[in-house]
C-alpha cells in the first residue's frame, strides 16, 4: 500500500510534463489534456521515460482536467481523464519492474475564489470532486493536488478529494521566495491547514528552483508532521525570444535534491523544466538514502487565509465582542442584518490587540446556520485574524467550519457523551482546535480535580477520532465569585492542574468571574493576571477594556515575553500619571470633556470638515444639554450634509471630502441612535432601498459609496452585495416591499445582467423604480436598458431617492 | 518630478483633483495610503514578446488573431509586441475592502493610490523591457558588425526595434474584452502571478492590468492614443484632445 510506504522510504516522483509537451509541439492555447486522446503515444512515451529514470510515482496528464478549466468539443472531461490515467497505467505495465503508482493530477481552477474573485467555494468543490471521482474510477492510485496558490482553493480541493474518493491525497503548493502563497498564506498557515484536513503527504512544487526552495524546506520541516513532498522547477523561469525556459542542469538538480532529501523530504521529483534526465540523475544520487523520521510537532495552531496564530507559551487574546449575550446593540445588528456593525466590531478588536476573534450568532429568533456562515465569510474578507466559531448549534458549526478559510478554533465540546459524539467527527473532518469545557452529564465539578478528570476524559475520547491533544484547548470554566466565593480559587487550581497533567493549552471566558459585583473591570483584570500566572494560554476578553489590556501587557513585560519591553513602552511609555478618571468613565462623560476642547466649534462645522472625534464629542454634548435626538439630526446633521453635497455638485468639494463628512455624520448618527433608543423607542419607519452590484460584477466600491450617503440621509439600505443574481434582487424587493432599487455595474459585459434584472423587476414588481450607476453607464445606455434614473455620481442617487419618496408620501 | 511625486499627483488626479490642490485631510489620506500600500502591495508581472503582423485591422500577434482598428493604429510601425500582465496582488484588494467598512473616504483614496502605484509599476517594468530590448539590439549589432554585412544590418533594423508604444488593454477602444482570459492563459498568469479573470472578464485581483505593448523601430505617433479612443464621453477624467497631446507625447 502506498500509504504504508510514504514517510518510511525515499520515493521518487516524475518531472515536468507541460514543458515537455511544448517541446513536442503543443501549441499555446491548446489543451494539453487533449493529447491523452490525440497523441496517447507521446504521453505514454514521456511516462515511460520517467519510469525508466526511476520514478516510483507518476502523474497522469490531467493537471487542467477540471470543469472550470477544461472546455472542449472534441472530448469530455471523463474521456480525457480516463485516457490520461489509462496512458499512465499502460506505461507502468510496459515498464515492468518495481511497484509504481499512478496519480490523478489535479491543478488549480485558474480562477480566484470569492470574495476576491467570482468562483464560489461550492463550485470549486464540485469541479474538484468531479475530477477526483473520475480519476478514481479510471484507476488512479492516489490523488495529487498541486501548484496551488490559495488556501481556500486548496481546502475545496482536499475536501472534495477526501469526500468523493477513498484514495490517499497528496497536496503541494507554490511558495514564493519569501515563503508566501500568491494570495498570502505562510508556510506555517498552510501546513497547519493541510494537516487539519488530514492530507496524507504535503509539500511544495513549482514557482522556485531547488536552490531557492532550500530555506523554505527547513521552515516546512519545522512545522509539518506529515510526509514531505518536494518538486522544484529546474531553476527560476527565464525568457528568450518570447519562450520561457529553465536552466538548472540535471547534475546540479540532483545535487540540490540530495540536500533536500537530507533535510527531510521523503517524496522528491521535479516540476517545470525538469526532464527524465533530471529524474534519472536525482534517483542515482539519492537511491538508497534513508529518510529522516518525521517528528510530531506539538504546536497548537489556528489559521486564517494568511496567518497562523500559535497558542502556547505566549498567551493570546480571543476577542469576545461578537457575541450577543448581554449586548443590546449586537442583538439588534444580528436581527436587522447590520453586518457592517459586526464587521466594525471585529476590526476594532483587531486594532486593539486581539489575536483571534470569537464569533457567536446565537439568538433564538434567527437562522443561526445561515447567519454564522455569512459572518465567518464576511469577517474573513476584512480581517486576517483566525476566528473562533462559537455555537451550540451543530448545523451552524459544521457549515461555518466548511466555509471557513483556514483551520478554525471551535467553541466548544464538553464531557457529555452527546457533545463528543457530535463535535469530534466535525473536527476530524474539517480540522480545528477545539475548546473542551470541563463539564459533563453531572454538571460542573466543584473541585479542580473533578474538572481535570473531565478534561482527561475528553482528551482520551478525542484520540479515538485521531484528534491530538495539541488540537484541544481546555476551558476549566470561570465561575462567578459572588455566587461561589471559592470559585476563582478552584478555577486557578484547575488551570495549573490540567496544564501539568496533560500538557494541554487552556482558555477561559475571564469576565464571567465578576458578575453581580461593582467595578467589574477591576476584578476581571486582577483575575486575568492571576489566571495568566497559572498558565492560561488564551483569555476570551474584551480587548477594548483598558484594564484587561494593562494586565495582559504588564504580564508579558514581567514574564520576559515582551522583548526589550517594546510593547509595554509603546502603550504605556507616554503615560506619566495614573489613568485619569475620564479614561475609564462613560462615553458621554468623555464626550463632554472633549467638548470643552472643541471650544466654539459647531457640530455642523465638524461634519462639514470631516472631523470625526470632534463631531462625536459635540453630538454627545448636545444630547447631554437635553437637545432632542431628532432635532440634532434635522438642525445639525442633515443641513451639514446638504451643504457638503452642494459643494460636491459645484465642484468645490471632492469625493474624499464628501465621504469624510459622510463617515463623520455616520459616527454622529450612531451616538444619536444610542440616545434615541432610550427616549423614543424603535424610532420612525424608514424608507427602504435595495442596493446591489449586478450578477457577474465584483467591483462594488461605487455601490458602497452610495450606500454610505443614502444611510446618512436616513434611508434603510438593504445591501445585497456584489455579483447578485437578478432573482435574488427581485425576491428581496417583493419580500421586503421595496419601492426603489439601485443597481451598479462596472463593465459592458455586466450591463447585460443589469438589463435582465430590470426586466425581471418590471414583470414581477412593476411598482418598483430602478436607479443605476457605474463606470460604464451613461444616460443613453441607462435609457436603453430601461432604467428609471441614471446617477452620474453618488449624490445624484441621494437626490433621486429623496425626491422619489417625497412624491410617494405626497401622493398618499 | 520624481517618481514618488508623480504617483502622488496621479492619485490626486484620479480622485478628481485636476488642477486643484487636495485639502490637508485628503493629502494626509493620500500619504498614509501610499505608505500602507508600500507594505501591502506585492507587485508582480509577466510578459512575453511576440511576433506581429498586420493587415489593416487584422492583427496577427503571436498565437492570436485579433481584429481591432484602434489596436492596429496603436501598433502601426511595430514588428513585435509584448503581451503583458501585472498585478498588485490580493492583499491590496483586501485592504480597500476593509476600509469600505470602517472609513469610506480612506477606501476611495486607497483605491486611487493603488491605481497610481500600479501604473507606476507598469511604467517601471516597461522601462525594464525597453532596456532589455536595447541590450538585445546591441548584441545583435555587434554580431552583425563582425559579419560586416551592411544589407543584413538594415534588414534587421526592424527586428532591433526598441521603441515601446503605450500599453493598450482589452476593453479599451474596440479591442475585445474577451481577449482578457486568452492573454492570461497564454502568459500562464494565474499560476505565475496569481492573476485571473472572472466570467465577465474582469481581472481579479482588481488592481491589475493586461496589455499589448508594441515594439517599433521608430517612436510612435500619438494619433490613436489616450482618451480619444474611449467611448465614455462623459467621463470626468477624459482629457481634451489638446490636453492629451501635451500629456501623452
Amino acid at each position: 500500500m502506498l500509504k504504508d510506504r510514504i514517510g518510511k522510504e525515499l520515493l521518487f516522483f516524475d518531472g515536468g510534463m507541460g514543458t515537455l509537451l511544448q517541446e513536442k509541439g503543443l501549441q499555446p492555447g491548446e489543451l494539453p489534456e487533449l493529447w491523452n486522446i490525440r497523441k496517447p503515444e507521446v504521453i505514454k512515451e514521456i511516462h515511460r521515460k520517467y519510469l525508466e529514470a526511476g520514478s516510483d510515482l507518476i502523474l497522469a496528464n490531467t493537471f487542467g482536467a477540471n470543469s472550470c478549466k477544461f472546455h472542449s468539443e472534441e472530448a469530455s472531461l471523463e474521456e480525457v481523464i480516463r485516457a490520461g490515467i489509462q496512458n499512465a497505467k499502460d506505461a507502468v505495465r510496459e515498464a515492468g519492474g518495481k511497484k509504481r503508482y499512478v496519480g490523478m493530477d489535479i491543478g488549480p481552477t485558474g480562477k480566484l475564489l470569492a470574495p476576491l474573485g467570482d468562483l464560489s467555494f461550492d463550485a470549486a468543490y464540485e469541479a474538484f470532486g468531479e475530477a477526483a471521482r473520475l480519476g478514481e474510477t479510471a484507476g488512479a492510485d492516489f490523488i495529487h493536488i498541486e501548484t496551488m496558490s490559495d488556501t481556500y482553493e486548496v481546502k475545496a480541493a482536499v475536501l472534495a478529494a477526501k469526500e468523493c474518493t477513498k484514495l490517499p491525497v497528496f497536496v503541494t503548493v507554490v511558495f514564493d521566495e519569501k515563503g508566501k502563497l500568491l494570495t498570502g498564506g505562510t508556510v506555517q498557515s498552510v501546513t497547519a491547514l493541510l494537516e487539519a484536513l488530514r492530507a496524507d503527504a504535503i509539500g511544495m512544487n513549482c514557482g522556485l528552483g531547488p536552490e531557492q526552495m532550500l530555506p523554505l524546506i527547513e521552515q516546512f520541516c519545522a512545522y509539518s508532521s506529515l510526509p514531505f513532498i518536494v518538486k522544484p522547477n529546474a531553476g527560476l523561469p527565464k525568457q528568450k525570444d518570447g519562450a520561457v525556459y529553465y536552466d538548472v542542469e540535471s547534475g546540479a538538480f540532483a545535487g540540490w535534491m540530495e540536500r533536500i532529501a537530507d533535510l527531510g523530504a521523503c517524496i522528491i521529483g521535479g516540476c517545470c523544466g525538469t526532464t527524465p534526465e533530471h529524474i534519472r540523475k536525482m534517483a542515482e544520487v539519492c537511491r538508497g538514502k534513508k529518510v529522516l523520521p518525521i517528528r510530531e510537532k506539538n504546536m497548537t495552531v489556528v489559521t486564517s487565509y494568511g496567518q497562523a496564530v500559535e497558542i502556547g507559551e505566549r498567551p493570546v487574546i480571543v476577542g469576545e465582542r461578537i457575541n450577543p449575550t448581554g449586548k443590546k446593540r449586537l442583538k439588534e445588528a444580528l436581527r436587522t442584518h447590520d453586518i457592517d456593525y459586526i464587521l466594525r466590531e471585529g476590526i476594532t478588536q483587531e486594532e486593539r490587540g486581539a489575536h483571534i476573534l470569537d464569533v457567536n450568532a446565537g439568538l433564538p429568533d434567527i437562522d443561526e446556520p445561515a447567519v454564522m456562515t455569512e459572518l465567518v465569510r464576511e469577517l474573513q474578507a476584512v480581517t486576517s485574524l483566525p476566528l473562533q466559531i462559537d455555537t451550540v448549534n451543530l448545523e451552524a458549526m459544521e457549515r461555518a467550519m466548511r466555509y471557513y478559510n483556514g483551520k478554525p478554533m471551535i467553541n466548544s465540546v464538553n464531557g457529555k457523551r452527546e457533545s463528543m459524539d457530535a463535535v469530534f467527527p466535525l473536527i476530524q473532518k474539517y480540522g480545528g482546535v477545539v475548546v473542551a469545557l470541563t463539564l459533563d452529564e453531572e454538571g460542573i465539578p466543584e473541585t479542580a480535580e473533578g474538572r481535570a478528570e473531565i478534561a482527561g476524559k475528553i482528551i482520551r475520547e478525542a484520540k479515538k477520532y485521531g484528534i491530538q491533544t495539541k488540537d484541544i484547548v481546555v476551558d476549566v470554566l470561570a465561575m462567578t465569585v459572588s455566587s461561589d466565593p471559592e470559585g476563582a480559587k478552584t478555577t486557578l487550581k484547575a488551570l495549573r492542574l490540567v496544564r501539568e497533567r496533560f500538557g494541554v493549552c487552556t482558555i477561559l471566558g475571564v469576565s464571567n468571574i465578576s458578575f453581580g459585583l461593582p467595578n467589574r473591570p477591576l476584578l476581571n483584570a486582577a483575575f486575568y493576571t492571576m489566571a495568566l500566572r497559572e498558565g492560561l494560554s488564551a483569555g476570551i476578553i474584551n480587548p477594548s477594556s483598558e484594564a484587561m489590556m494593562q494586565s495582559y501587557r504588564c504580564y508579558l513585560a514581567l514574564m520576559n515575553e515582551d522583548e526589550n519591553f517594546e510593547e509595554y513602552i509603546r502603550f504605556f511609555g507616554q503615560q506619566t500619571a495614573p489613568l485619569s478618571q475620564a479614561a475609564q468613565s462613560s462615553q458621554a462623560a468623555q464626550a463632554s470633556q472633549a467638548a470643552q476642547q472643541t471650544g466654539s466649534m459647531t457640530l455642523k462645522y465638524a461634519i462639514e470638515k470631516g472631523l470625526r472625534q470632534e463631531a462625536c464629542s459635540l453630538t454627545g454634548a448636545l444630547l447631554e444639554e437635553g437637545r432632542e435626538a431628532l432635532e440634532v439630526i434635522n438642525s445639525e446633521l442633515i443641513p451639514a450634509l446638504d451643504e457638503v453635497g452642494k459643494g460636491f455638485e459645484a465642484g468645490t468639494i471632492f469625493l474624499p471630502q464628501l465621504l469624510m463628512s459622510a463617515d463623520t455624520a455616520k459616527a454622529a448618527f450612531e451616538i444619536v441612535k444610542g440616545a434615541m433608543k432610550e427616549t423614543e423607542g424603535a424610532g420612525t419607519q424608514k424608507n427602504k432601498i435595495i442596493l446591489a452590484t449586478v450578477k457577474g460584477d465584483i467591483h462594488d466600491i461605487g455601490k458602497n459609496i452610495v450606500k454610505v450617503l443614502l444611510e446618512n440621509y436616513g434611508f434603510a439600505v438593504l445591501d445585497l452585495g456584489k455579483d447578485v443574481p437578478p432573482e435574488q434582487i427581485v425576491e428581496t424587493a417583493v419580500r421586503e416591499q421595496v419601492r426603489l432599487v439601485g443597481l451598479s455595474a462596472l463593465m459592458t459585459t455586466t450591463v447585460a445582467s443589469m438589463e435582465e434584472t430590470i426586466r425581471l423587476l418590471r414583470s414581477v414588481k412593476p411598482d418598483c423604480r430602478v436607479m443605476v450607476g457605474g463606470a460604464v453607464l451613461n444616460q443613453e445606455y441607462a435609457d436603453m436598458i430601461g432604467a428609471d434614473f441614471y446617477g452620474k455620481d453618488a449624490m445624484q442617487s441621494v437626490y433621486y431617492a429623496k425626491e422619489f419618496f417625497e412624491k410617494e408620501s405626497g401622493s398618499k | 518630478m520624481n517618481r514618488e511625486e508623480h504617483v502622488w499627483r496621479e492619485a490626486a488626479r484620479y480622485l478628481g483633483y485636476g488642477r486643484t490642490k487636495p485639502d490637508r485631510q485628503t493629502a494626509e489620506l493620500i500619504d498614509t495610503s501610499l505608505e500602507e500600500l508600500s507594505l501591502l502591495a506585492v507587485p508582480r508581472s509577466v510578459y512575453s514578446i511576440c511576433t506581429l503582423q498586420m493587415e489593416g485591422e487584422e492583427i496577427c500577434l503571436g498565437p492570436f488573431q485579433i481584429r481591432s482598428k484602434n489596436l492596429a493604429r496603436n501598433l502601426a510601425g511595430c514588428s513585435r509586441a509584448a503581451i503583458f500582465a501585472a498585478t498588485l496582488g490580493a492583499e491590496t484588494d483586501r485592504a480597500i475592502h476593509r476600509y469600505e467598512h470602517i472609513h469610506m473616504a480612506k477606501a476611495v483614496v486607497m483605491q486611487a493610490c493603488a491605481a497610481a502605484v500600479l501604473e507606476d509599476y507598469c511604467d517601471a517594468v516597461q522601462e525594464q523591457i525597453r532596456e532589455e530590448l536595447q541590450d538585445e539590439a546591441w548584441r545583435e549589432n555587434e554580431t552583425q558588425g563582425q559579419n560586416g554585412a551592411q544589407g543584413q544590418k538594415e534588414a534587421q533594423g526592424e527586428r532591433n526595434g526598441r521603441f515601446l508604444r503605450p500599453r493598450f488593454s482589452p476593453g479599451y477602444g474596440d479591442l475585445a474584452i474577451e481577449l482578457q482570459r486568452e492573454l492570461l492563459a497564454f502568459l500562464d498568469a494565474p499560476k505565475r502571478i496569481g492573476l485571473t479573470a472572472t466570467e465577465a472578464f474582469m481581472l481579479t485581483p482588481m488592481k491589475s492590468v493586461t496589455a499589448v505593448i508594441g515594439i517599433g523601430a521608430e517612436p510612435g505617433t500619438c494619433a490613436a492614443e489616450g482618451c480619444s479612443v474611449c467611448t465614455k464621453t462623459d467621463c470626468s477624467f477624459r482629457l481634451e484632445e489638446k490636453d492629451e497631446g501635451g500629456q501623452r507625447c
